[in-house]
């Protein structure tokens, strides 16, 4: 019989320490607890650039740039490139009714304005995958020719200078 | 990815079979308090396979709370019937796992809110056990020399059935092949592994310890 703590075995499975494991799942439940609101942080994060972005009367539009699954109409993605695999840089786009009876998400009905509108502020370039922050005071600069697509996952996604045909996706329909 | 999981067989090892199941369906929901509880429950076993994987305790924990925070956010692509979240759970840290010398700068980023403040060692007894873990780290690093030579696929099957304890039909489940590929691939890599290392390291009854 081999000695069970012999070095060349598997040692034997430790505890996380409690003190470590107790502040990782309050950190842990925490970061869980602040995503499940997170159209209402986005919607926090557009309060002060609605007048600006000026998208409607009815609602807020914000945009936050990350690489995380998202689905349904009231959350859509504007890439800055025409690829979609998993490197490529995009903003996403949300609506919400910010307050009385309707108050929460609500759906982008136009989805190429939405996005054109982060390429007019100057948010998103053409052919450059990061997000600005230094932009224009006025909405001016050039949108590219946009195409709205449908990814597998069946996310609403917005292209630069292609087609979803090039893309090998589907159209979105209206 | 979707898991199915069937019903558990008489003797497993798993004690809350139901329990995880109403869990999960409530930490999708949005259950915070679940999440933690499920956290509580399988965090050491997922820092364990970590810490095998890559022969760091403290690369295990950063890789453990990442794990929860993935599986979190795939959460719809869980479909549990019964058993435990377990072999998802072990699923996701292979991926993790697999891409860890690649890690996201947003992936940083979330491993750094994710790890609590370094705290001052006050326990009497801290010391012993720091010893303990850095020799458990350098025997892991020098199994992991042999390990590192077999393929990934045989490194998996290695790590979920023999040291993590799956069962074959859980550890199909996870690397999504059919339970003679897993049973061939640990053969294999048991036969390879025995070849490297100068013990018998894989010596079934020490196995069933190893979880």
């Amino acid at each position: 019989m081999n000695d069970p703590m012999d070095e060349t075995r598997i040692p034997r499975p430790r505890p996380m320490p409690p003190h470590r494991r107790a502040a990782r799942t309050e950190l842990l439940t925490r970061a869980v607890a602040r995503r499940r609101w997170s159209w209402r942080r986005r919607l926090a994060i557009a309060m002060p650039l609605a007048g600006a972005v000026a998208l409607g009367t009815t609602g807020a539009f914000a945009f936050v740039a990350h690489q995380e699954p998202a689905a349904q109409r009231h959350t859509i993605r504007c890439y800055s490139t025409g690829e979609w695999d998993n490197k490529s840089f995009y903003s996403e786009v949300a609506q919400a009714v910010p307050a009385g009876a309707g108050a929460g998400p609500a759906d982008v009905n136009d989805v190429l304005d939405a996005c054109a509108t982060l390429f007019r502020q100057g948010f998103l370039r053409e052919g450059d995958p990061r997000l600005h922050h230094e932009t224009d005071g006025e909405p001016t600069r050039p949108t590219p020719r946009l195409a709205a697509c449908v990814l597998p996952s069946g996310q609403v996604a917005v292209f630069p200078g292609t087609t979803c045909r090039q893309l090998k996706l589907s159209d979105l329909a209206e | 990815m979707n898991i199915f999981v069937d019903t558990p067989e008489p003797g497993s090892a798993h004690d809350w079979p139901r329990a995880d199941a109403e869990l999960w369906s409530a930490a999708a929901g949005g259950d915070a308090d679940a999440f933690g509880a499920l956290f509580e429950r399988h965090a050491d076993a997922v820092y364990n396979h970590c810490f095998r994987r890559t022969a760091d305790w403290a690369v295990a924990e950063d890789l453990t709370s990442l794990v929860f925070l993935q599986a979190w956010r795939r959460r719809r692509a869980v479909r549990m019937t019964g058993e435990s979240i377990l072999p998802w759970l072990l699923a996701v840290a292979n991926n993790l796992l697999r891409n860890a010398d690649r890690m996201s700068r947003r992936q940083r980023r979330l491993l750094a809110r994710l790890r609590p403040a370094a705290e001052p060692d006050t326990e009497p007894d801290m010391g012993e056990e720091l010893a303990a873990r850095l020799d458990d780290e350098r025997t892991m690093r020098r199994i992991r020399e042999g390990l590192d030579r077999l393929p990934a696929a045989d490194q998996e099957v290695l790590s979920l059935v023999a040291w993590s304890g799956l069962s074959y039909a859980d550890a199909a489940v996870v690397l999504e092949v059919p339970v003679g590929t897993v049973k061939s691939r640990l053969a294999r890599a048991r036969s390879r592994l025995r070849q490297m290392l100068p013990d018998d390291t894989l010596e079934d009854g020490q196995e069933r310890k190893l979880r």
